[in-house]
């Protein structure tokens, strides 16, 4: 896959003690603790409220995969996902 | 079941229940909004921390409606407030009230105001999981925060709703967000959009969960033109004016016009005014009441026009200011008809004592009409206002509009203490009335009808005060000639009978006039 040999960053937006935010927080840092090519930024939306305002953020949380494009959105926990294929399938997909 | 009766578990009794309700009851309620006749139609203004819902169809000036609260709240009574656009791009909103001479840029300049966009982003949407919607909350926390923000609007429903796909989510963060919005004391505003006039308030039933007000506004094709109304549906536990309110969109915002509210409270004159001809004076035993409405009805070319401009001359000659509206001439013609009776109106007009306004009728809708005349009425300050003819305005409109449209303009000018005059043409050449006449003789405080009579052979015409309030009036149908100088009222008509109800019929002089003429003769 072309798109999965790239650096894939990725943007979570939290809230903290927030228990979705935390759920998807382990989700995501168990996902990438293999994979270096993942980087995740985590930004709490009471530090970062420009910058969510500026990316319209209003579901907590929110996943953005800044690159590679195009720009995607997952809102909520991703307990959605039945399987890490199955997100690993969006997450890569272009 | 009545909260009012627990308190903490414990029921309250007698004086202390009173006490309980009193203190309930004595909350400061509404602010004013300053928004042209809003005042009126809600009695007082927005009530303050609650939540109100504005519904109506695409068009309506839903947007328009509420950024037009954040502007004057922010510049007539220096109430920030914020603005979360979800359907429209902040740049867009901007541009769009620009026509109205809003400056929003300045105002968010000053800090009196936040415009946040929380709509629909490019990127590809997925859902997975459960979500809130904290960050909305949060920034439009922020957004306040930053300002002092008293009042929020949140443009529209329908777009926040669409962005998400579990709607039970949705409902209940907005629920949520109402809750926290007034747990700060924070006024809310709610725009949603509606698909029919009548009927379904909001596909989503915003209006069952979160609203305390709701505010329809319609935007119905009634005779080719549009008729913009606004209700205050309800208001909980606030007394409000019932029934629609016809608005419209001027160059400056949007006008309510409070027609059925006008309360029939003017003072009343009893100072009078001449008619511009001493027999007609004569007739209404000494002219017209300073802040009287006279309806002048007839047929077509019976001198209503003439009658209407010999007002407004005389009006012109004693130092009155006189506005004229035209709705059936051009100012060139109607100068040069006053030329011909000998009223140089343009040297009036220059002396600033005459304003004429020619306009067609279809130029506009009713109330764009009406408020026309109320701005002009303003700025103008006049003492006698002509309008002719009245009837002319019936034909774009409908019933219920022009009745609208009569009542709101009389009204006005009642309290503005106007004397005027109004023209009406009736469809028939000899007797019988118009539809206008059965709409506005009840509002009108004299009516002196003009009507052609067939007299062997010759057409001749009558006149006639068939009403006037507050004074005695001539009873008999006189008879009047024009010529080059004007309109010469004469002598009653003898022996004829059915002038105004229908086709005139000659009678036998009676004894005593055979008497007269007999004793004439032989002296």
């Amino acid at each position: 896959m072309k798109v999965a040999m790239e650096n894939i960053k990725l943007t979570l937006y939290v809230i903290e003690n927030d228990q979705a935010s935390i759920r998807t927080k382990t989700f995501l840092e168990n996902l990438i603790r293999d994979n270096p090519r993942v980087q995740l930024e985590v930004l709490d939306l009471f530090e970062n409220i420009t910058k969510a305002r500026e990316q319209t953020i209003l579901a907590v949380p929110t996943l953005i995969r800044e690159h590679p494009p195009p720009s995607l959105r997952f809102l909520g926990d991703l307990s959605g996902s039945s399987s890490e294929e199955l997100f690993h399938e969006l997450l890569f997909q272009e | 079941m009545n909260y009012y009766f627990k308190n903490n578990g414990k029921t309250l009794h007698g004086e202390e229940l009173m006490a309980k309700r009193k203190k309930i009851s004595y909350e400061p309620h509404k602010f004013e909004t300053g928004l042209e006749g809003f005042e009126h139609i809600s009695k007082g203004g927005l009530t303050k921390n609650r939540v109100t819902l504005i519904a109506g169809t695409t068009g309506s000036c839903k947007t328009i409606l509420s950024v037009e609260l954040l502007y004057r709240g922010a510049t007539k009574f220096d109430r920030p407030g914020v603005f979360v656009a979800m359907e429209e791009d902040v740049d867009e909103i901007k541009g769009n009230v620009q026509r109205f001479g809003w400056d929003l840029d300045a105002l968010i300049e000053q800090n009196k105001l936040d415009l946040l966009y929380m709509g629909p982003t490019l990127d590809r949407v997925e859902e997975m999981g459960s979500y809130s919607l904290d960050g909305l909350l949060l920034q439009i926390d922020a957004a306040i925060e930053n300002i002092g923000a008293k009042l929020v609007v949140l443009d529209s429903m329908g777009s926040l709703f669409e962005q998400f796909q579990d709607k039970r989510v949705v409902r209940r963060e907005l629920l949520r967000l109402c809750k926290h919005l007034k747990s700060k004391q924070i006024t809310t505003i709610l725009t949603s959009e509606r698909k029919e006039e009548y009927g379904v308030i909001t596909p989503m039933g915003i209006e069952e969960f979160v609203a305390d007000n709701v505010i329809i506004l319609r935007n119905a094709l009634e005779a080719e033109q549009v008729r913009r109304t606004i209700q205050i549906l309800k208001m909980r536990g606030e007394s409000h004016s019932k029934g629609e309110f016809l608005f419209t969109l001027s160059d400056t915002g949007l006008s309510i016009l409070p027609l059925s509210a006008m309360e029939l409270k003017q003072s009343s004159s009893t100072a009078r005014l001449s008619s511009g001809n001493p027999r007609m004076d004569e007739m209404t035993h000494g002219g017209f009441f300073k802040d009287s409405i006279i309806l002048v009805s007839g047929p077509t070319g019976s001198g209503k026009s003439l009658q209407s401009m010999t007002f407004a001359a005389e009006g012109c000659r004693n130092q009155e200011k006189v506005l004229m509206l035209a709705y059936e001439e051009s100012r060139a013609q109607l100068l040069r008809n006053a030329q011909s009776w000998g009223m140089d109106f343009r040297a009036w007009e220059e002396a600033g004592l005459l304003k004429i306004v020619c306009q067609y009728p279809e130029s506009q809708g009713l109330e764009d009409h009406l408020l026309g005349i109320r701005r002009e009425i303003e700025r103008f300050h006049p003492n006698r206002l002509v309008i002719d003819s009245i009837s002319a305005m019936e034909r774009v409109s409908t019933v219920r509009n022009f009745r609208e449209f009569v009542i709101g303009l009389t009204s006005f000018v009642k309290q503005e203490e106007v004397c005027s005059l109004l023209t009406c043409t009736t469809p028939r050449l000899s007797g019988g009335d118009s539809v206008t006449e059965a709409h506005i003789s009840t509002i009108t405080d004299i009516i002196v009808i003009l009507r052609y009579v067939e007299i062997n052979g010759m057409l001749r015409r009558g006149t006639a005060v068939i009403k006037m309030r507050g004074s005695q009036h001539e009873k008999a149908v006189y008879e009047f000639t024009i010529d080059g100088n004007g309109l010469h009222i004469g002598e009653p008509f003898q022996n004829v009978q059915n002038i105004i109800l229908g086709i005139p019929s000659s009678t036998a002089p009676s004894e005593v006039q055979q008497l007269e003429k007999l004793l004439q003769g032989g002296s």
